[in-house]
């Protein structure tokens, strides 16, 4: 936690120019994806690669990369919001698919 | 975009009342005629070959292969390990007699309120013998599942779902739906490769029909190099679709095998398999 | 025998497009050449899995061949949609939505259907 708000630190005082909650920030929106994941595990509908994109987007902001870490995350965070849009659809959609 | 998911709402709705009324023998008929149209040439008790029943180029290597099955040191060893009494002196005889009980699997357990695979019957034997239970995918599971197989050959797929039970009727709906719901990154239904796209081509692979799915599991797959068992295939399809595998053994792939299974009743047990 | 067929499909498609072939060479190369990359790329559109298309190995045939393409979608914007989401055609459809479920990048699928309008 600490280390992610050091390194996120170092990264944007370079770009921004001092904005200290990078870190902060960072935990919020991975926070936020896995929870999302969740959501879509419950509706049976996570897909394969969601979990490993929030994993690398750690190992990432540990390394202080803020902004691969960022995209990792909003990545995740998207592919979990796709896998619930797809649930509900299916949800009415699958058995038009059973023979009859 | 969503004005045409409304209206298609209203279809779906007005099918999805018409269809909750279809008994489970209702679909496994309705099943049956989807593939004993789409292949016409194909004698039903052939579905129970998988690919091979509509794939001839395959079929030839498939049979050439048959002579020296591929499966058969699996089924070796399982049925050594079968006769390998337990630590309590007991062994799985006391709980599956001659083992040749792949027939009487899946099935609806009215007290436990759920599907019972052999695979699970085989760890809970274990373990209620004091042993540790084995790793669900490949090893020895797998090898016990062979043999048990290899030795039922010949009975006829007879999955029941007790009437007087609502709940057995639900877990096989909720297989049913599992089995026909789309999901992962590349937005595939198990159904969607094996009925719609059965015995067309992928690359140079053609799809295998759902039709006998079950009837030869586990398997001997070339590119495992080993026997696998149903679960473990299950994962690998959903993995393939991109999306996240449930665990082997657990509600959902129990469920789905309850199902699936019972598409193919009344066809012949075959198993171990092999394939590529 | 299909192979033959599409063979000849194709050449008589290319005669009666015969005007419209000059606007291939205006076509960008590069994103055509790109197109073709990604398309092919088991990684990425893998549209051999399903599809015969232009001098491809081992083709599958879940889809359609995919020929004459301007032809059949005179507007580029029908095609882009077919593959940003052919849900939105038929829900039931087994093709991948390659945009809605971001298989591949907005600009892989305008190369790609850069390069679908070469065949």
């Amino acid at each position: 936690m600490k280390k992610y708000a050091i390194s996120g630190l170092l990264v944007l005082s370079l770009v921004a120019g001092g904005a200290s909650l990078a870190g902060d920030e960072f935990e919020a929106a991975w926070q936020a994806a896995d929870d999302k994941r969740k959501e879509a595990a419950g509706m049976q509908s996570e897909w394969r690669d969601t979990k490993k994109m929030l994993d690398k987007a750690k190992q990432a902001a540990e390394k202080g990369d803020i902004d691969t870490a960022m995209s990792l995350v909003a990545m995740a965070h998207e592919q979990a919001a796709d896998g619930i849009v797809q649930a509900e659809r299916e949800a009415v959609m699958w058995i038009t698919r059973v023979p009859r | 975009m969503l004005r045409k998911y409304a209206i298609l709402l209203a279809a779906v709705m007005a099918l999805a009342w018409s269809s909750t009324h279809a008994s489970p023998e209702d679909d496994r008929m309705a099943f049956e005629k989807y593939f004993t149209t789409k292949f016409p040439e194909v004698p039903l008790n052939d579905f129970q070959n998988g690919i091979y029943s509509v794939d001839p180029v395959a079929r030839a290597d498939w049979e050439q292969i048959e002579e020296f099955p591929p499966y058969e040191l699996a089924v070796d060893a399982g049925e050594a390990e079968y006769n390998k009494p337990f630590a309590n002196g007991k062994s799985y005889s006391d709980c599956f007699g001659d083992g040749a009980v792949r027939a009487q699997y899946p099935y609806w357990d009215s007290e436990r309120r759920e599907v019972i695979t052999m695979e699970l019957a085989i760890n809970e034997c274990r373990t209620d013998n004091g042993e540790k239970p084995l790793k669900w995918n490949k090893g020895k599971i797998a090898e016990l599942s062979a043999y048990m197989s290899y030795i039922s050959r010949g009975q006829a797929v007879d999955v029941k779902i007790p009437e007087d039970d609502p709940e057995a009727l639900a877990a096989y709906e909720r297989g049913k739906q599992f089995y026909y719901t789309k999901r992962g990154q590349l937005n595939f239904s198990c159904f969607d490769c094996h009925g719609t796209g059965a015995g067309k081509g992928v690359r140079l692979e053609k799809l295998s029909p759902a039709l006998g799915h079950t009837t030869h599991w586990p398997v001997y797959r070339s590119k495992w190099g080993a026997v696998g068992t149903l679960h473990r295939r299950f994962g690998g399809c959903n993995r393939q679709v991109r999306a996240k595998n449930f665990k082997s053994q657990g509600q959902e792939y129990r469920e789905l095998e309850y199902f699936l299974t019972y598409m193919s009743n009344g066809l012949e047990l075959n198993g171990p398999g092999a394939r590529r | 025998m299909i192979k033959k067929t599409l063979t000849i499909l194709s050449l008589a498609v290319a005669m009666t497009l015969g005007s419209f072939g000059g606007s291939i060479a205006f076509a960008d190369e590069e994103a055509v050449n790109h197109g073709k990359s990604v398309a092919f790329n088991r990684q990425k559109g893998n549209c051999l899995s399903c599809h015969m298309m232009d001098d491809g190995d081992q083709p599958g045939t879940q889809g359609p061949p995919l020929i004459a393409m301007k032809l059949r979608f005179p507007d580029p914007k029908d095609l882009r949609a077919r593959i940003y989401n052919p849900l939105e055609f038929n829900p039931n459809t087994i093709m991948p939505p390659f945009g809605l479920h971001n298989i591949l990048s907005d600009e892989e699928i305008d190369a790609i259907v850069e390069y679908l309008y070469t065949l």
